[in-house]
């Protein structure tokens, strides 16, 4: 009776000191004299993690392989159907070649955004079962920065959220507390996407009235301050809508990356962000307002008056106004204005 | 003998996180995977009781809370644990019969309530929102990984137990 009163009361000590701890960490946050152990705890384990990552994938591998060969005969089936879809459409090839040209020619108006990214090999992943990070190999040393997104050729897999000099924790999209901004690549209607465990992404669409093209593409959206590059393919819609909740709609979204499978990633060092706020000499305090065109136009007589604006309107809109008025039976009045009629 | 078997005991927690860091990630299956330092918990439970069970679990969780990164709440796993090694730990007295399926069984209840607990934590300190399907299928999931590597893992650590003495922890702390 004495040794289980004593093992009861080392239970309620341990179970105390967790709850002190817990409750120590909860309050100091990721500053503090805890998170300081942490990191340093991370920098010594992270190189035997490595260290043990490069001896044993290589085995690892080979009984992945044999795990997944059931999947890798269904995929290679598939490529094969694929393949022969593929040839089946080549009569269309040629026009679909004249549209690229067509688009690529577009795509020169604009500056395309070039991202500069730094390679990385995940390490290892944490302990726990409810975790979804992965420790990768770069950290501040190699300009990693917190908030930076991790990708690979399928498309977005998380963003960095701690850094130490060599090391960095990625958190996984599939992460329950991540989140970003995205848009339907089809239509462009934005929405949060956010990350439920092993469940597919849920899209929340801002927008209840928008259309929801089946299996439509979900792409990275960039906001103000966000280092999330834009267009960056996330997956594709799975199920119809689920109906209107609270004025919004949510969808899943099945990712493109394969999350139990990640070795090699880039992580964006440069995503062109919209700034956050604009410093003082950005500001543009009296914009150049457009000039109103020569009065004996009569093939513009109506449109300018409404393309006047700013400090001239005065001295410009009137006599433009009076002009648009005087020749509305010449040039073309809207169909909304009296003389029109 | 004492300190040997304290350093066998730290050597088995800590290959059992390097396993489950490295090597486990790739055989997760829908995100889950066998949780190997909860199964060296309930192999020295099984062995030493509850007392050495709920010692060894705050021990070996406080370093999986330590070397998680700052986006581990530090005591998480140290109470997650140190609970399952209590709970396994006043099982043995009733596993002499058949302690192979015991051992099973047990890994299997208790690595279901270790995720519904820390899930259910996770929850309640506002750091993690899980649907109950997506708990229900951790608990399963994650459970059978464990109940199928019980005689391996937790039957290791429990014969390491056993070899290098009795319930050293009781003196030390």
């Amino acid at each position: 009776m004495p040794e289980f009163r004593r093992g009861r009361s080392s239970l309620v000590v341990l179970v105390i000191l967790s709850i002190g701890l817990l409750t120590f960490a909860y309050r100091q946050g990721p500053v503090g004299p805890l998170a300081l152990i942490q990191r340093g705890a991370m920098t010594v384990v992270a190189p035997v993690q490595q260290g043990f990552a490069t001896v044993v994938r290589p085995i690892g591998g080979f009984f992945v392989s044999v795990v997944r060969l059931g999947r890798l005969r269904a995929e290679n089936q598939a490529l094969k159907a694929n393949l022969l879809q593929a040839e089946q459409r080549r009569v269309s090839v040629a026009e679909m070649g004249r549209e690229n040209d067509e688009l690529r020619g577009l795509l020169q108006m604009r500056d395309r955004f070039q991202l500069t990214t730094r390679t990385a090999e995940m390490i290892a992943s944490p302990p726990g079962s409810l975790e979804w990070r992965m420790l990768v190999d770069v950290g501040a040393d190699s300009g990693i920065k917190t908030g930076m997104a991790v990708i690979n050729n399928d498309g977005l897999i998380g963003r960095i959220v701690e850094v130490t000099r060599s090391y960095s924790w990625v958190e996984l999209a599939t992460s329950p507390t991540a989140g970003y901004a995205a848009r339907i690549a089809q239509n462009g209607e934005s929405g949060a996407l956010s990350g439920r465990g092993p469940e597919p992404f849920q899209l929340e669409v801002y927008d209840p009235e928008a259309e929801l093209p089946a299996d439509a593409e979900i792409v990275t959206q960039s906001y103000a301050g966000s280092r999330i590059p834009d267009g960056i393919p996330v997956g594709r819609v799975v199920s119809s809508p689920g109906g209107l909740a609270q004025g919004t709609r949510f969808v899943e979204v099945r990712p493109y990356v394969d999350f139990t499978a990640l070795h090699t990633v880039l992580v964006v060092l440069n995503a062109p962000a919209p700034p956050a706020t604009f410093s003082p000499h950005q500001i543009v305090t009296d914009p150049d307002p457009p000039r109103p065109p020569p009065f004996d136009d009569p093939g513009e007589a109506g449109a300018p008056a409404l393309a006047v604006g700013g400090d001239k309107q005065g001295e410009a809109g009137a006599p433009a106004d009076k002009s648009a008025g005087d020749k509305q039976g010449e040039a073309g009045a809207p169909a909304d204005t009296p003389a029109g009629r | 003998m004492m300190a040997r078997r304290l350093v066998v005991m730290a050597l088995v927690a800590g290959a059992a996180l390097l396993l489950q860091t490295v090597v486990l990630p790739a055989f997760a299956l829908f995100g889950w995977r066998p949780d190997l330092v909860l199964l060296t918990v309930i192999g020295f439970a099984l062995v030493d009781g509850p007392r050495t069970g709920a010692r060894y679990g705050f021990a070996a969780g406080l370093m999986l809370d330590l070397v998680s990164g700052t986006g581990q709440l530090v005591g998480l796993s140290s109470l997650v644990l140190l609970s399952a090694g209590w709970v396994a730990g006043q099982a043995r007295p009733y596993l002499t019969a058949s302690p192979l399926v015991g051992q099973i069984a047990v890994a299997g209840v208790v690595t279901a309530c270790a995720v519904l607990l820390q899930g259910l934590l996770e929850m309640l300190l506002d750091i993690g929102h899980y649907s109950p399907l997506v708990l229900l299928q951790g608990m399963l999931l994650v459970s059978l990984y464990n109940a199928a590597l019980a005689p391996l893992i937790s039957g290791t650590a429990a014969n390491l137990a056993t070899r290098f003495g009795e319930d050293p922890l009781g003196k030390v702390i």
